[in-house]
């Protein structure tokens, strides 16, 4: 259909709104990745020794490992010898001193997503007095949150102020010797958050405004724990529908979440790194290793993603359902476009008697890309009863890129019932035409019809997140019609 | 305000419309009539500006301007309003969200501003009752899991709210029980004034006693063959099509 | 394998014996097999089946003299509508003429066998041979084979009788037959073919068969495929099979028996208005292992593909399916539909399956179905409420399950066996009928 064409046309054309660059001297370690190198991580942070042997045991772990092949994603082999494992944040001097020095690009996407102009500042990276603003904010933040006995600091901070916690549960979740890149992470790891919530205690905010400020220059290498204690509740957001800057081509984080008897934890993602030019020419690799245990009886966790950054998303947000009756749920828009590939889905490890889980996911491939989810339904035999729901849908735009699904689905235990769906099909021209011929420009039909196909998946966001991937997905179409 | 010139237009290659020929004044009630395969919906769409549909010949100018050239949206902002014989359903979208986007969509065509959340809902609160649609059905996706009389009603509601000039109902009368059918014609005829034009592509007559048209235009094999006042109707559901066919062929 | 090599050498010998045009290609497909060796299932395709069990055993490869031994086939075990059709005995990989019944093949079909072909009758089957040697097994057979068998369809020829091949593993000793089958189904011919696999008592060979399946333009091909060989033999098997435009294939794959199974079946859809419907069963218990891998390649525009499996587990046994649909970059129009559905009926039994979509064009309509549980709750109750009881309804479920796979099958003793096996004895199939579960 010509309209059709058109469509995905302008949409093939837009452009990255943060494509911007800016060359600043650092305190920086040299390139290449060895022992002296972890020591001089470790050193730094004035870890203490059990981490650096954590680290070095990781690292060892990491010399033994394959690099993984089997994701549906190619890109030329990583010198992993080529990178810098340390640098140390900015001083104020290196950054842009207004936003008048920003891109103006990057502000008209902040604009539109109706970012605070403070907020702006700090995602730009602007170093200016506002800092004082912002510090009131984060002290109420903080009181609040130490009210409520809950601990939300840097991972750096937490190793010096709360070791026990960090050693007693670090790696817990995801083994050094888990997978190559998490084994990568756990020598090298720069920084990152920790968040403890104690027992029978709701975290009394959206742990989002406030991390979406502080998330910032965490470094390539992100290591984030969140322990939910009996009967405790949090909601977590990380990433922002921004585009953030960054020169760093590899990441590899490693996200743990702990939740044990009754507590719950939400866990939202909006990833919107570089994605690369139309050419495929840069783009971050954006390699996650995301793992949850719900640990007690009863415990949830949920994850809700919406990918549209990245020039490779390998990633797979997983619930270990260990406790009786605990809950794991996935929900993701991934919108891949121009050379960008997506391999991304959940694990869903059923252990305990009466858990479910849920698994909800969109994929949205434009221009040349692919997108692939790839979903794992494991039911151990002692599962009794366990229930999985799972339901992936593709929606092509335009007959250059590509939708896959694998999902692979293990059950050896007969009173379990997993249940599978999965469709893929290109726009409805039917949909389009409806729209259209009711006075709504194509581009905006475009728009709506992917956002009502994201519906299921947006409404497990935070309110205002919501409402901004909305926005983010629009613009992504928007700057399609030139 | 219309003016269909000796229009042909064929889809996959088959000439479904042969040379129409058809005047439509402001506040004309045009019915097009005849029996399957005559071509009736291919003309509602070519009007709306679906793909798919090649015109190979002829013109259509509305008030003045060609109609042929301009995309489907454009051609609502102008004030073309296509009721649908088959209501498309669109998972996710609200009902009322795509009529705004429609509504605003429409007035930025037409240079005028866009309305505000609180103008826009004031205009459907009256819209919703005028039509008697259950405004239950407003907030969720557009016509998912509507009855075929639901959706017919969401058709004409969404024409109340947009205000066409010219309103197309494709077979709006198919699918629908006695009461439903009269809900819908009572709905049209409330829009119905000095300015606004209608053309009601049906098969029955029955949908024009309830929409009486000031015109009836028998439409066989791409042709209009016949032409006359709202009584022709009654004479077609008396002698149905085929006197009229084998007069045209003769 | 333990004596790999030894087999290898042995294949080296049959190339030398063999005319030129076979002598090369076993002596490639042999090449193959050595520099890759056998999976393991660290292979993404062997995954969730390990081949230890059939790698310790001391296999010889079997020859002309092995298929001497066995006496007489039992006819009831392929009894089928219009059972005086045409049949061939295959005894480890072997033809038996004097066993086999073919002077009433209908006409425009013929059966022969590759080494009585001349150059020139070869020439387009070459290709076909040569097509799948990039995978260990159907190397293995290439370089391995006994007596391949051609069974040719005229063009416009409508072979409406079923011609049945059977193959039996016999003997006690582990032996490796590798049958061979080529069906060549001419422009708008059309023709219905059984595979059924038998093994004597005891039996611990292994089978390692191949078929390709080439349907000419217009052409239509029913295949079904049955395994049921003693829970003692190990089984690895595969269909390529190639569609061009209009065609219409239909391949049933129906496994209840063996040790270990595996069944690769790989459909090219190549011609526009090519169709394929593929349906499978697979029932294990005990300590079985039965996996299914499909492939449906919709190379072209205009393919529609549709597919069933169906797998009923049960004992310490384990079922795998792994149904992948891959749609080519402008190949538009297309509709493929797949689902898997199971029951577990077992403690200790599992199953595993993966269905695979891979999407490069757009105007597409695909779709996929998994299901894993136990028997609907509620239609328990309703035929326990009429008065049936547990047990019986239990059987009558699991039976009307299986029974909506293999419908089309026209073999009376496939149905038996499988109210055989579900309901214990064989006369509830019309109680079942209508019954969904």
């Amino acid at each position: 259909m010509a309209t059709n064409a058109q469509d995905i046309d302008a949409f093939v054309d837009r452009k990255y709104d943060a494509g911007f660059y800016t060359d600043i001297e650092q305190d920086t370690a040299p390139p290449g990745l060895n022992e002296d190198v972890i020591r001089l991580i470790s050193g730094k942070k004035k870890e203490p020794e059990w981490l650096l042997e954590w680290r070095l045991k990781a690292y060892a772990r990491f010399l033994e490992l394959r690099e993984p092949n089997w994701a549906h994603v190619e890109y030329p082999p990583i010198d992993f010898q080529a990178i810098s494992y340390y640098s140390a944040p900015k001083s104020d001097a290196d950054r842009p001193q207004s936003l008048d020095e920003v891109d103006p690009k990057l502000l008209e996407t902040y604009e539109k997503l109706g970012i605070p102009l403070e907020e702006q500042k700090m995602l730009a990276g602007v170093a200016v007095d506002m800092v004082f603003d912002s510090v009131s904010v984060h002290t109420t933040f903080r009181d609040k949150l130490a009210e409520a006995g809950v601990i939300f600091c840097s991972f750096s901070d937490a190793v010096i102020d709360h070791p026990e916690l960090v050693r007693k549960y670090l790696g817990t979740v995801v083994p050094t010797t888990d997978n190559y890149y998490a084994a990568l992470n756990s020598a090298v790891f720069s920084d990152g958050s920790f968040v403890y919530i104690p027992k029978n205690t709701r975290c009394p905010m959206e742990l989002s405004t406030y991390f979406r400020i502080n998330a910032m220059n965490t470094g390539q290498f992100e290591r984030t724990l969140v322990i939910a204690e009996e009967g405790s509740y949090v909601s977590y957001l990380e990433g922002c529908t921004a585009p953030m800057r960054d020169e760093n081509q590899l990441h590899a984080a490693v996200v743990e979440l702990v939740a044990l008897q009754d507590a719950e934890i939400k866990y939202s993602t909006v990833q919107n790194w570089y994605p690369g030019d139309e050419e495929g020419r840069g783009g971050i690799y954006n390699f996650v290793t995301k793992r949850g245990d719900c640990r007690g009886a009863r415990s949830k966790i949920s994850w809700t993603q919406v990918e549209t950054g990245s020039a490779i998303t390998w990633k797979y947000p997983s619930c270990v359902l260990k406790g009786e009756n605990s809950v794991g749920e996935f929900y993701s828009v991934a919108l891949t476009n121009n050379l960008q590939q997506a391999d991304t889905g959940t694990k869903m490890v059923h252990i305990g008697r009466g858990t479910r889980s849920t698994i909800i996911s969109k994929g949205i491939s434009a221009g040349r890309s692919q997108n692939a989810y790839r979903g794992l339904v494991r039911i151990a035999a002692g599962a009794e009863g366990a229930r999985n729901y799972t339901q992936c849908d593709s929606l092509l735009l335009g007959d250059r890129s590509a939708a896959h699904t694998f999902p692979y689905i293990e059950c050896k235990n007969p009173s379990a019932q997993i249940e599978h769906e999965a469709s893929t099909s290109k726009i409805s021209d039917d949909q389009l035409f409806y729209l259209r011929s009711r006075g709504i420009k194509q581009e905006d039909a475009v728009n709506l019809i992917v956002n009502g196909f994201c519906k299921e998946v947006f409404k497990e966001l935070p309110m205002e997140f919501a409402v901004e991937a909305q926005k983010l997905l629009g613009i992504s179409l928007e700057g399609a019609v030139g | 305000m219309l003016e269909i010139r000796n229009l042909h237009a064929e889809v996959d290659g088959n000439e479904i419309l042969r040379g129409i020929n058809l005047d439509i004044a402001p506040g004309e009630t045009h019915a097009i009539m005849g029996p399957n395969g005559s071509g009736k919906s291919t003309l509602s769409h070519v009007l709306a500006g679906r793909d798919g549909y090649t015109v190979t010949a002829g013109t259509v100018h509305f008030n003045g301007k060609s109609l042929l050239e301009l995309e489907p949206e454009e051609r609502a902002g102008e004030g073309i309003f296509l009721a649908f014989q088959y209501p498309v359903e669109i998972a996710g979208v609200n009902n009322v969200y795509m009529l705004k986007a429609a509504l605003n969509g429409v007035r930025a065509y037409r240079g005028e501003a866009e309305l505000g959340a609180v103008d826009f809902l004031k205009l459907v609160k009256s819209r919703v009752k005028a039509v008697g649609l259950d405004e239950s059905l407003l907030n969720r996706p557009v016509n998912e899991g509507f009855s075929g009389g639901e959706k017919k009603r969401n058709e004409v509601f969404q024409m109340s709210v947009l205000e066409p000039r010219l309103a197309i109902l494709d077979e709006t009368d198919s699918g629908l029980d006695i009461d439903a059918l009269k809900a819908v014609a009572e709905g049209v005829n409330a829009l119905r004034d000095a300015e606004r034009s209608f053309i009601v592509v049906t098969h029955y007559q029955r949908l024009l006693d309830y929409i009486v048209p000031d015109h009836i235009h028998v439409l066989s094999k791409g042709r209009i063959i016949k032409s006359g006042g709202k009584e022709l109707a009654h004479e077609l559901e008396a002698r149905g099509y085929d006197w009229l066919t084998s007069e045209a062929a003769a | 394998m333990e004596k790999l090599d030894e087999i290898l050498r042995t294949a080296v010998d049959l190339a030398a014996a063999a005319p030129a045009w076979l002598g090369d290609r076993r002596r490639a497909a042999a090449a193959v097999v050595e520099e890759g060796r056998l999976p393991t299932t660290s292979d993404e395709a062997w995954k969730y089946t390990s081949l230890k069990d059939i790698s310790d055993q001391p296999y010889r490869l079997a020859t002309a003299a092995d298929a001497l031994g066995f006496a007489e086939i039992d006819l009831t075990h392929f009894e089928h509508a219009g059972s005086d059709g045409p049949f061939a005995v295959i005894v480890n990989g072997h033809l038996r003429a004097d066993l086999s019944r073919l002077d009433n093949l209908p006409s425009g079909v013929t059966l022969r066998t590759l080494a009585s072909l001349s150059e020139a009758e070869l020439g387009p089957l070459v290709s076909t041979l040569d097509g799948v040697e990039s995978a260990a097994f159907s190397a293995l057979n290439l370089a391995t084979f006994g007596d391949g068998l051609l069974l040719d369809v005229a063009d416009g020829a409508s072979a409406t009788n079923p011609i049945a091949l059977i193959f039996v593993a016999d003997g006690q000793a582990p032996l490796l037959s590798a049958p061979r089958i080529v069906i060549n189904a001419g422009r708008n011919s059309s023709v219905r073919v059984i595979e059924q696999y038998l093994s004597v008592a005891g039996n611990c060979g292994l089978t390692n068969c191949v078929t390709n399946i080439e349907l000419a333009e217009g052409a239509c091909v029913y295949h079904h495929r049955l395994q049921d060989e003693a829970e003692t033999s190990a089984h690895i098997g595969r269909i390529d099979a190639k569609v061009s435009s209009n065609a219409n294939l239909h391949s049933d794959s129906v496994a209840f028996g063996g040790r270990l199974t595996r069944v690769d079946i790989e459909v090219a859809l190549a011609g526009r208005g090519a169709r394929c419907r593929l349906n499978g069963l697979f029932a294990t218990h005990g300590e079985q292992h039965i996996d299914h891998h499909t492939t449906v390649d919709h190379l072209v525009g205009d393919t529609h593909s549709e597919e069933l499996y169906r797998g009923i587990l049960d004992g310490h046994s384990r079922g795998v399916f792994n149904g992948k649909v891959i749609v080519h970059r402008d190949a538009q129009q297309i509709s493929a539909r797949q689902a898997s559905n199971n029951l577990l009926l077992s403690r200790q039994a599992e199953i595993d399956t993966k269905p695979e979509l891979e999407i490069y064009a757009d105007d597409v309509t695909c779709a996929h179905g998994a299901t894993v549980g136990n028997l609907d709750e509620g239609a328990l109750f309703y035929l326990r409420s009429r008065g049936i009881g547990n047990a019986e309804a239990r059987a009558l479920l699991t039976y009307a399950f299986a029974e909506q796979v293999i419908e089309s099958i026209p073999l009376d003793s496939v149905r038996r066996a499988i109210e055989q096996r579900f309901i214990g004895h064989t006369d509830m199939s019309t109680l079942a009928q209508g019954i969904q579960p």
